[in-house]
């Protein structure tokens, strides 16, 4: 974002940890130059339809979405596992801004992973990381297994909810999931 | 006791629980999720949405989990927890929320107000620790 400091555009940084604690030490780290929010209750999944992470979503001068949520890493460390390349993102961020030039069509042709109710799930995991964070992990339990059932591709869901349950997002159960994704046929954001 | 409402904020709101229905008081209506009653139904802004069933009981409560179905979100109540979540899947619908009307706190808590990015293009990347 440094290149483009001349032009009327912000970063804007969200973190979908369910549990601000998790962020903290990632911030202080980063020490980030533009804002930075915390979502717990995962409401950019309800308002926007992000489902993993790192995504970018961008948005006009007046708050409209003109481009739809996308897997956007800022390097290529992980290029071979997700087959997203952060030059293209690069490039056409830079036109976008600096030139204005926006693939209009972008937003129609946005679909989000089929899920058999993918609202419903976020209100389970919602309830559940609540639970987690106020000292109800038993009660937490259940509610956490219906919103996999649900939306079972859904990163945010399955992998963020690692964390809140005691299992590793980098560990055993992380890659077991990412087998049964792969096997489903990727489902994720498709442009 | 309070019930906890988890909508686009988390809110605490006076009520009742009865079988599977959340009655939370008609005053926090606003306060929980944004949306007031009205004689013409359900309002946000100059948004309106009729609604066909009553929803109030006579004791100054309004049926929380009627008013999410009459919005078409969906809610989820933990017992344990007196805790309510309503999630809505807008984008899937085709609703897409204008990120001028986000608020969400940051680390310490502070309520961030995402209009003030207006008048500037904005890069929101989702991020997490996992």
């Amino acid at each position: 974002m440094t290149e483009l400091a001349d032009h009327d555009v912000t970063a804007v940084a969200v973190s979908l940890d369910g549990d601000t604690e998790a962020a903290r030490p990632w911030l202080d780290e980063a020490s980030l130059s533009f804002p930075s929010v915390i979502d717990v209750n995962h409401v950019v999944g309800d308002w926007f339809g992000i489902v993993n992470v790192p995504t970018a979503v961008w948005f006009d001068e007046q708050g409209e979405m003109v481009r739809p949520p996308i897997i956007a890493p800022g390097d290529d460390r992980f290029r071979e596992f997700s087959g997203v390349d952060s030059a293209v993102h690069h490039a056409a961020l830079r036109r976008w801004v600096v030139e204005g030039d926006i693939d209009s069509e972008s937003m129609r042709r946005w679909s989000q992973p089929t899920s058999e109710a993918p609202a419903l799930a976020r209100a389970h995991r919602r309830v559940a990381a609540w639970l987690k964070r106020n000292g109800h992990a038993e009660a937490a339990t259940p509610h956490f297994a219906t919103a996999s059932e649900l939306a079972p591709d859904d990163w945010t869901i399955r992998r963020g909810s690692m964390p809140l349950q005691g299992a590793d997002p980098f560990g055993d159960e992380f890659f077991a999931f990412a087998v049964e994704w792969d096997a489903r046929g990727r489902n994720s954001y498709s442009e | 006791m309070p019930i906890t409402v988890l909508a686009d904020q988390e809110t605490s709101v006076g009520g009742r629980v009865d079988g599977d229905h959340v009655w939370i008081d008609s005053a926090d209506l606003e306060r929980a999720i944004g949306w007031t009653r009205k004689p013409e139904g359900l309002c946000r802004g100059p948004v309106c949405v009729p609604v066909r069933d009553s929803l109030e009981a006579d004791d100054g409560t309004i049926d929380l989990r009627g008013v999410a179905a009459a919005l078409g979100k969906r809610s989820v109540f933990d017992e344990t927890g007196r805790v309510l979540a309503l999630a809505d899947d807008a984008m899937g619908r085709g609703e897409i929320r204008n990120l001028h009307d986000l608020r969400l706190p940051d680390v310490d808590g502070r309520l961030v107000d995402l209009s003030d990015t207006a008048g500037k293009k904005v890069v929101l990347l989702a991020w997490a620790s996992w």
